[in-house]
C-alpha cells in the first residue's frame, strides 16, 4: 500500500465527512452528526498514516526527508492541520455544525493537491537550500497558523450566514442540536485568530532564522516574506480593533475573511503570480 | 475640565494623536497596503529598466517615491518612524495607569463591590467546624496563588488573585517590536553586505559591497581551495561545498567548509555559499579551412593570432548548458583587428555543422574547466537584537493572550436574614481583565459543588 493510494482515499474521505456534517445539520439528526465525527477521525488517522508512509518511502528511495518540501506536500499537510484543529474545536465545543464549514476546506486542499495538473506529486530529493531543520519548524508553524486562520475564516462565514435575517440554512438556535450561538462564534473567531497570529509569528521568525543561515539575511523583502508580513499586519490590525476599539461580530468576521484572503495570496498567489525564493524548487 | 485642558494644549493634543488607536490601525493598514506595491513592481532595478516598461509619468512617480526600492524609500521609513512614535507614546501614556492598577491594594469588600463584579454569587453554607479562612481556601484556594485576608468590619474577607503580570504582556510585545527595529538599524549602520567570487585556487583579501559599489578590506585573506558539487541520481543538485583557507600575514590560520545552510564565520565576518559557476581555463581548438587543419591552445579572453593568416581568435563566453546541447563556447573571429564573425561552438558535438566561424570549421579538442564559487559575505551586529526581539514578542503574546489578571473576593458572614442560626452567608465575586467569559465559566464550575451542597 502506497501513500498516494491512501491519500486518494483521504481526499474522498474528507468530502464524505463534509457531506455527513451537512446532512446532520439539515436533517437535525444527532446520529448522522456522530457518524460524521467518527468518519472524520478515521480519515484523519489514515491521513496521518499516509504522511508517515510518504516519509518512510522517501527513505526507501535514498532521499529521505520530511514530507514538507513542495507544493503537493504542503497542501497535504495544510489539509491535515485543518482537520487537526477542527477535531480539537469539535472536542472543545461539542458542536458538529462548525464541521459543515471547516471540513470542505480540508477536502479542497486535498483535491487541489490530487487533481491539479500543475502539481507534481512525486517525491523529489531535497535541494541544498531546503536541507535545514529550520525548514521543518518553519513549515509546521506556518501551516498550523494558516489552518487556524482557515478555521477562523470558516467560523466567520458561519457567523455572517447565521447573522443574516432570513435564515434558510437551519442555523438558528436549537437546544436539542448543539449549534453554537452568535457570541460563542464571535469568541471562537477571536481565539482562532489569536492562535493563528501566534503561530504565524513563530513561522515568520523560524523562516528568518533559516534565511539567515542559508543566505545571510534574515529579511530580504522577497514577495513571500512581504506577503506574510502583510497578513501579519492585517491580523495585528484586527486584534487592535477588537481589543482597543471593541469591534465585534460582523466587522471582525469580515476582517478575518480579508485576513484569510491575504493568507491564500501568500500561499498561492505569490507562487503563481509573483516570483521569488519560495517558488517551490525552481531556485 | 480635563476635556477643555486637552483641546487647549497643542502638545497634549499631539500626544493624544500619537497615542491613538486610530493612528495605530491606520499605520498597520497603510504599511500592509504599501508593502503590497513592492511585491508587484519589480524592485532594485535601475531607473532605465522602468523607462522601458512604463509610461514617462509612471517613471517620474517611481523616481519621486523611490518605488524602485520602496522598502528603503523616505516615505516608507517615515511610516515606520510614525509607527515607532505611536508605539512609544501610546505605551508610555497607558503604562502608569496599568502600573497603578497592578500595584494598588485590593479594594475592600462591600455590597457595591460585588454588584460591579462580572461574576458574583451569594449562597449559604451550613456552619462547619472550618474557620472562615479554611472555608475560603476550600472554595477556590488552590486555583489562586495569592491569598490575602482583607480587613472587614463585618465578617471575614479574603482577596485572591493570579496572573497580575499578564497586564504587562502587551508592553513586552511593543518593546519587542522596538528591539527588532533597533536590530535592523544597528545592522544597517554597523554591518555590511558584500559579495565575493573566487576561482579554485584564487585568494582574495577584500569583498565587493553592492550597496555603495566599493570594496571592503577583510583584514585577512581567504582562498578557495576546492569547490565540489554533488548531484542526486536524477541530476538535481544535492550539495554545494567550498573548502576555504584563511590566512593572516601569509600564515594559515584556519580551514573551513562552507555549504548552503551551513555558513562559516571568521573574525565576525560570515561566509555563505551563494552561487557557483564553471568556466574553461584551457581550451584546445582545431580549425579547418579549405581542407587545411591547424590547432591552437588558448585561455579565456586571450586573443590568439592564427599563424600565416590575417585572422585571430578570442574565446569570450562559456555556457554550461546551451539549450540542452551541453556546454558551448562563445568565440569571436577577428580579421585584421576587425570583428569578422561571432559564434557559439558546441563542445560535446564536434561535428555539428553550426560550429563555424567565417570560413573556419571549429572543433573543440580539449577543454579543461575550473569552478568558481560565489559567497555572500556579511557582518550584521544587529542580528542578535532580532532574535531577542522575536523571542520577547512570542513571550509577550503568550502572556498577553493566554493569561489574564484574575481577582476574586470572598466575604463570609453570619447569616442575618435567616431565622435559624448556624448558617453562613458566602459572597464570592471576581473579575478577569481579559477572557471574561472563560473566567466566569471557570468560577461557575469551581463554586458549583459548594453552592449545591
Amino acid at each position: 500500500m502506497s501513500s498516494s493510494f491512501l491519500l486518494s482515499w483521504v481526499t474522498f474521505g474528507y468530502l464524505f465527512s463534509a457531506l455527513l456534517y451537512l446532512m446532520a445539520l439539515v436533517l437535525k439528526q444527532k446520529g448522522i452528526g456522530r457518524a460524521a465525527g467518527w468518519t472524520l477521525w478515521a480519515v484523519f488517522l489514515i491521513h496521518t498514516l499516509a504522511i508517515i508512509l510518504r516519509w518512510v518511502e522517501s527513505y526507501h528511495m535514498g532521499i529521505g526527508h520530511a514530507p514538507l518540501s513542495n507544493l503537493y506536500e504542503s497542501l497535504i499537510f495544510f489539509s491535515w492541520t485543518i482537520a487537526l484543529l477542527y477535531i480539537w474545536i469539535e472536542w472543545k465545543t461539542k458542536s458538529k455544525t462548525i464541521g459543515v464549514f471547516v471540513t470542505p476546506l480540508a477536502f479542497l486542499s486535498m483535491a487541489y493537491a490530487s487533481f491539479s495538473p500543475d502539481i507534481n506529486s512525486r517525491i523529489q530529493p531535497l535541494l541544498p537550500a531546503l536541507q535545514s531543520n529550520w525548514l521543518i519548524a518553519h513549515v509546521i508553524t506556518c501551516f498550523l497558523g494558516y489552518a487556524a486562520f482557515a478555521v477562523s475564516f470558516s467560523l466567520s462565514i458561519m457567523y455572517l450566514i447565521k447573522k443574516s435575517r432570513s435564515n434558510p440554512t437551519g442555523l438558528q438556535q436549537d437546544a436539542s442540536f448543539n449549534i453554537p450561538g452568535i457570541s460563542t462564534l464571535d469568541e471562537l473567531i477571536y481565539q482562532t485568530v489569536i492562535l493563528g497570529f501566534l503561530l504565524l509569528t513563530v513561522g515568520i521568525a523560524t523562516g528568518s532564522i533559516w534565511a539567515q543561515s542559508a543566505w545571510g539575511r534574515y529579511w530580504s523583502w522577497d514577495p513571500k516574506e512581504t506577503w506574510s508580513l502583510v497578513t501579519w499586519l492585517v491580523y495585528a490590525a484586527l486584534l487592535h480593533a477588537r481589543i482597543l476599539k471593541g469591534w465585534h461580530g460582523s466587522r471582525i468576521a469580515w476582517f478575518s475573511i480579508i485576513g484569510f484572503a491575504c493568507v491564500l495570496f501568500t500561499y498561492f498567489g505569490v507562487n503563481f503570480i509573483l516570483s521569488g525564493l519560495h517558488s517551490y524548487g525552481s531556485a | 475640565m480635563s476635556q477643555t485642558k486637552k483641546t487647549d494644549n497643542p502638545l497634549s493634543q499631539a500626544l493624544d494623536f500619537f497615542a491613538s488607536v486610530k493612528l495605530a490601525l491606520g499605520l498597520l493598514i497603510a504599511l500592509a497596503a504599501t508593502s503590497i506595491l513592492g511585491t508587484i513592481l519589480p524592485q532594485d532595478e535601475p531607473l532605465a529598466f522602468y523607462s522601458r516598461h512604463y509610461t514617462p509619468l509612471s517613471v517620474r512617480l517611481i523616481g519621486f517615491f523611490q518605488l524602485n526600492d520602496m522598502y528603503h524609500s523616505w516615505w516608507f521609513q517615515w511610516l515606520l518612524l510614525l509607527l515607532t512614535a505611536n508605539l512609544v507614546v501610546c505605551s508610555l501614556k497607558r503604562f502608569p495607569t496599568v502600573w497603578k492598577v497592578a500595584r494598588s491594594a485590593p479594594r475592600s469588600v462591600s455590597e457595591r463591590l460585588f454588584e460591579t463584579l462580572p461574576f458574583h454569587r451569594t449562597f449559604s453554607i451550613k456552619e462547619t467546624l472550618l474557620d472562615p479562612s479554611s472555608q475560603a481556601h476550600s472554595l477556590v484556594g488552590h486555583h489562586f496563588r495569592k491569598f490575602t485576608p482583607i480587613p472587614s468590619a463585618d465578617g471575614t474577607a479574603f482577596y485572591l488573585e493570579k496572573g497580575r503580570f499578564s497586564r504587562f504582556g502587551v508592553y513586552l510585545v511593543h518593546l519587542s517590536v522596538l528591539i527588532i527595529f533597533l536590530g535592523a538599524i544597528i545592522g544597517s549602520l554597523f554591518g555590511f553586505k558584500g559579495f565575493l567570487e573566487l576561482k579554485e585556487g584564487e585568494t582574495a583579501d577584500r569583498i565587493f559591497l553592492k550597496s555603495d559599489h566599493t570594496f571592503r578590506e577583510l583584514g585577512y585573506s581567504v582562498q578557495l581551495e576546492r569547490f565540489t558539487m554533488t548531484l542526486y541520481p536524477n541530476k538535481s543538485p544535492k550539495e554545494y561545498r567550498s573548502d576555504l583557507l584563511f590566512r593572516e600575514g601569509g600564515e594559515i590560520k584556519e580551514r573551513a567548509v562552507v555549504r548552503v545552510n551551513s555558513p562559516f564565520s571568521y573574525k565576525g565576518i560570515n561566509f555563505y555559499q551563494s552561487s557557483w559557476d564553471k568556466f574553461p581555463h584551457l581550451i584546445k581548438l582545431q580549425l579547418v579551412r579549405d581542407g587545411k587543419r591547424s590547432e591552437i591552445v588558448l585561455k579565456m579572453e586571450e586573443k590568439i593570432p592564427l599563424t600565416g593568416t590575417p585572422f585571430s581568435l578570442q574565446a569570450v563566453r562559456y555556457i554550461n548548458d546551451m539549450a540542452n546541447f551541453g556546454p558551448a563556447l562563445g568565440v569571436i573571429l577577428f580579421e585584421q583587428e576587425q570583428r569578422a564573425d561571432v559564434g557559439l561552438i558546441l563542445v560535446n558535438h564536434p561535428d555539428f555543422h553550426g560550429n563555424r566561424l567565417g570560413e573556419f570549421q571549429v572543433r573543440v579538442l580539449d577543454l579543461k574547466t575550473q569552478y568558481q564559487s560565489g559567497f555572500q559575505v556579511n557582518r550584521d551586529p544587529g542580528v542578535w537584537f532580532i532574535w531577542i526581539g522575536a523571542s520577547l514578542m512570542l513571550l509577550g503574546f503568550i502572556v498577553a493572550f493566554y493569561f489574564s489578571h484574575q481577582q476574586v473576593w470572598i466575604w463570609i458572614r453570619e447569616e442575618k436574614a435567616s431565622p435559624d442560626k448556624g448558617f453562613r452567608e458566602v459572597r464570592i465575586g471576581g473579575t478577569a481583565h481579559k477572557n471574561r467569559a472563560a473566567f466566569i465559566r471557570k468560577m461557575e464550575k469551581l463554586t458549583e459543588k459548594h453552592r449545591s451542597g
